[in-house]
């Protein structure tokens, strides 16, 4: 699980490292993509590992769409311009979870048969569900795929001297407005990965973006917001520290230990293990 | 000539106070005593993220410290919860100070994300904690009409009075806060921390005070809100919903503004009444998107909220006549 | 002696950006506070502020040890700072603004109110009192720094390149400011790259290179200095002087 975390943190981290802005809605692009995986599943009969790339394209593009429409406004904001944000991407999540409910009704929803269902593995003598651990190959994939995105290639390095200094870009002709839409559909995209695979073996409803989103924003602030390798670092002791935790209290009160870890982040090192404050 | 200030308030008050004489319908006097409920707890929110630029959204747990206090104290030891009211108010400013403390070094959206996992610790805790009633939440009987005991049957009436009450009360400290160095103060740790610093404001000390205050009168509504419903449970006052919500008539009506919270919330509760009620199983979701729509709308047109509008429509229906400059609204 | 630096240095990491640092200023001083960039000027301004704090060394106000004091507590008691890149607050009135600095003198809405408008007057904003400030061009702005400053009451002004970039008009007009200020009887340390106009101006220099202090003495001496004109001034100030 922590893998999967580490995903969907990337995704958050990402765009917050390159302009400042914390995607509140980021749980419910998630949620999208496991609404999306679920009902092309159903309508297709697709098996879902095999819409992990359509998935992804339409959440890159509504990530973009999100970027042009919405925030860009937010951006232009006389004052307090990160207060505008916070709102407009809560607003945004608030109307994606309504927009959820309408459709497919608070009900939860699962993929029952495909490929990798009900089956598990027997690692070292302990059985992993094969699902999860699918899950976990894929974003793990994902995650180096992304690192491989941003280190190598020159789009990568646009996206990183962008995030450095935002008013320099533009005298060496690196088009902001692009690299911030590239940046959410990549976010998006990114997120949208975890979330195909999470429907694999999770429930799917209207509030489920929600609680992954929190674990994410603990993840990210704990890696340091704007590093990936943060965020990677993050997502695994969260993942580790929500077993364990699941282990040794009663389920309901699993989340406790993360916040713990959180509050012990926030009072030691508010800047996280890697990030810039 | 123009109204403001204390005159509109006073006047305002004249209005509230005598609607209940054309509403008779308890459906719709409901409404009205939510109105007023919201416009108080979001301008409780509104001290510390509107005027001091501290964006909470943990504000629920607050509000149930509050509710949990008072219907602790009157189901198990009888004490009335006009007194438990006050003290709930106190513990959830204790609890705000002690949250503040650690959390308020944090910036921007670092604190919002802080206030909300604090929030769902306390949610957990509650949903856990068997002397509380755990999951099952605590049923306030009926005791008998009284004042003492807060408790009435026969009429809505008492109560939308008392939660007027909370609410003018509120609004009159707002106001005189406002204007007062505490005022000041604050919206220039919003405007600019470090500025504010070196002219001599100690942020945190700052800071702690708007925490404090709002903590208080967002526990205070917590105690009405038990009384009002006889029955609480961490599901209706500690969750994170409801931490939105509170936040949600500020950013609509006018973030740091006196009216704001007020003009938000007697748009936005009424509307998802209404809309809840009318549309039903088949609409569910619908408030949500409404809610989010203009929320959206808000932070992308005008963040200055309803009340920034309103005062855009004034500018230039005075045809080019200033705003006092001191208005503090 | 109102302000006394004694021995400071302050690094960062590795980097040494003080090295035992020692001056004063008197009651009712100009000095200003020059060196080529990377000298250490903003550090050291930083720390007489009370926005960093010194690694090793003390600094001293009104005879109080106050190293490592926080930037309110020195604003309390006498130093005011400006800010290079201007931090106004952006969404008050000038009035508002400068009343945020008054306020560190009385707890009184009213009294802080006519504080302000005295100080907005005799700096010159009175035009533009009840204009928010985003609407106010950089240099209002830069004056409006000042005026905030100056609602403080301090005894000392710490003035970080406020005549930089500005026309000579406005130079002039900030010249002027700062003789204003002199006059009744509030010490000013300015950092500054602007020589034509500093010069003239100040009482003493204190000439910082590399994060050690390098000359300090009156302007017509420091001009003459070899080992300054060679690392900052140049040659076009020793044909002058």
């Amino acid at each position: 699980m922590g893998l999967i975390y580490a995903l969907i943190a990337a995704g958050l981290s990402l765009i917050f490292g390159l302009m400042d802005i914390v995607n509140f809605a980021h749980g419910e692009f998630l949620m999208t993509a496991m609404y999306l995986t679920f009902g092309l599943h159903v309508l297709l009969t697709l098996d879902p590992l095999a819409l992990l790339p359509v998935v992804a394209a339409l959440m890159f593009l509504l990530g973009v769409l999100v970027y042009r429409t919405a925030i860009r406004r937010a951006m232009q904001a006389k004052t307090s311009v990160w207060m505008a944000q916070i709102f407009v991407t809560f607003g945004l999540a608030i109307m994606m979870r309504g927009l959820a409910q309408l459709i497919f009704t608070p009900e939860y929803r699962s993929i029952r048969h495909h490929w990798l269902s009900e089956r598990s593995v027997n690692l070292l003598g302990v059985y992993l569900s094969l699902p999860q651990l699918a899950a976990a190959g894929v974003c793990l994939l994902g995650f180096l795929g992304l690192y491989l995105l941003i280190a190598r290639t020159d789009f990568g390095r646009a996206l990183e001297a962008t995030r450095e200094d935002k008013e320099a870009v533009a005298l060496v002709g690196i088009n902001r407005d692009l690299i911030f839409a590239l940046g959410w559909g990549i976010g998006g995209a990114v997120v949208g990965i975890a979330g195909v695979m999470l429907a694999t073996f999770y429930y799917i409803y209207p509030g489920v973006g929600a609680n992954f989103a929190l674990v994410a924003f603990i993840t990210v602030a704990l890696g340091g917001f704007g590093s990936l390798g943060g965020a990677l670092l993050g997502g695994v002791i969260i993942g580790l520290v929500e077993a364990v935790t699941a282990m040794l209290v009663e389920p309901s009160l699993k989340s406790i230990g993360i916040y713990a870890v959180y509050m012990l982040v926030v009072l030691l090192r508010p800047r996280g293990l890697f990030g810039y404050l | 000539m123009r109204l403001q200030g204390l005159p509109l308030g006073a006047a305002v008050l004249a209005l509230v106070l005598a609607a209940p004489l054309g509403v008779r319908d308890p459906f719709f006097q409901n409404i009205l005593i939510l109105t007023a409920l919201y416009t108080a707890l979001s301008q409780a929110w509104n001290l510390l993220g509107g005027y001091c630029g501290q964006v909470s959204l943990g504000q629920a747990l607050f509000f149930g410290i509050g509710a949990y206090t008072s219907t602790i104290l009157f189901t198990r030891y009888g004490v009335s919860p006009l007194l438990g009211m006050m003290l709930g108010g106190l513990l959830a400013a204790l609890v705000g100070l002690a949250v503040g403390w650690p959390c308020f070094r944090l910036r921007g959206h670092y604190f919002v994300i802080a206030t909300i996992v604090v929030a769902e610790t306390g949610y957990l805790l509650f949903l856990n904690w068997d002397w509380a009633g755990a999951a099952t939440g605590i049923l306030i009987p009926f005791k008998g009409e009284s004042i003492v005991d807060f408790q009435f049957q026969t009429s809505k009436l008492p109560f939308y009075y008392g939660i007027v009450t909370i609410a003018a009360v509120l609004w009159l400290f707002s106001y005189w806060i406002a204007r007062s160095k505490w005022g000041f103060y604050w919206r220039a740790v919003r405007g600019n921390p470090d500025a504010a610093e070196s002219l001599g404001v100690r942020i945190f000390r700052y800071k702690m005070a708007a925490a404090a205050a709002s903590a208080f009168f967002t526990g205070i509504c917590g105690s009405f809100y038990a009384q009002y419903v006889s029955y609480i449970d961490p599901d209706s006052v500690l969750t994170f919903n409801q931490s939105v919500l509170i936040s949600l008539p500020s950013v609509l009506g006018g973030i740091g503004t006196l009216w704001g919270p007020a003009v938000g919330a007697v748009v936005l509760i009424p509307m998802s009444e209404l809309v809840r009620a009318y549309l039903g199983g088949t609409g569910q979701g619908t408030d949500l998107i409404i809610y989010g729509a203009l929320i959206m709308a808000v932070a992308t047109l005008k963040p200055e909220g309803l009340c920034g509008l309103i005062a855009d429509l004034r500018k230039r229906g005075g045809r080019g006549a200033r705003p006092a400059a001191d208005e503090g609204a | 002696m109102l302000l006394e630096v004694d021995d400071v240095s302050r690094h960062f990491g590795g980097v040494l950006a003080n090295q035992n640092i020692s001056l004063t200023v008197a009651e009712g001083e100009i000095l200003g506070l020059i060196g080529p960039n990377g000298a250490g000027k903003s550090t050291l301004f930083n720390i007489i502020a009370g926005a960093l704090k010194p690694s090793e060394g003390r600094i001293r106000f009104r005879g109080e040890d106050i190293t490592g004091r926080g930037p309110s507590d020195c604003c309390e008691r006498g130093i005011a700072r400006t800010f290079q890149v201007v931090k106004s607050f952006e969404a008050m009135t000038v009035i508002e603004n400068v009343m945020i600095g008054a306020f560190c003198r009385t707890n009184s809405e009213r009294l802080a109110r006519g504080v302000a408008r005295e100080v907005i007057e005799w700096t010159g904003l009175d035009s533009r009192r009840d204009a928010l400030a985003a609407e106010l061009t950089p240099p209002e702005k830069r004056r409006l720094e000042v005026a905030r400053a100056l609602a403080t009451r301090p005894k000392l002004l710490l003035l970080d390149e406020v005549l930089a970039g500005l026309t000579p008009i406005e130079a002039q007009a900030g010249v002027r400011l700062v003789r204003d200020i002199h006059a009744r009887g509030i010490a000013v340390l300015m950092v500054e790259h602007v020589m034509e106009v500093l010069m003239p101006l100040v009482d003493r220099v204190v000439v910082l290179n590399l994060g050690k202090l390098l000359a300090e003495g009156r302007p017509a001496d420091i001009v003459r200095n070899e080992e300054v004109i060679a690392a900052y001034l140049g040659e076009k100030f020793r044909a002058r002087a």
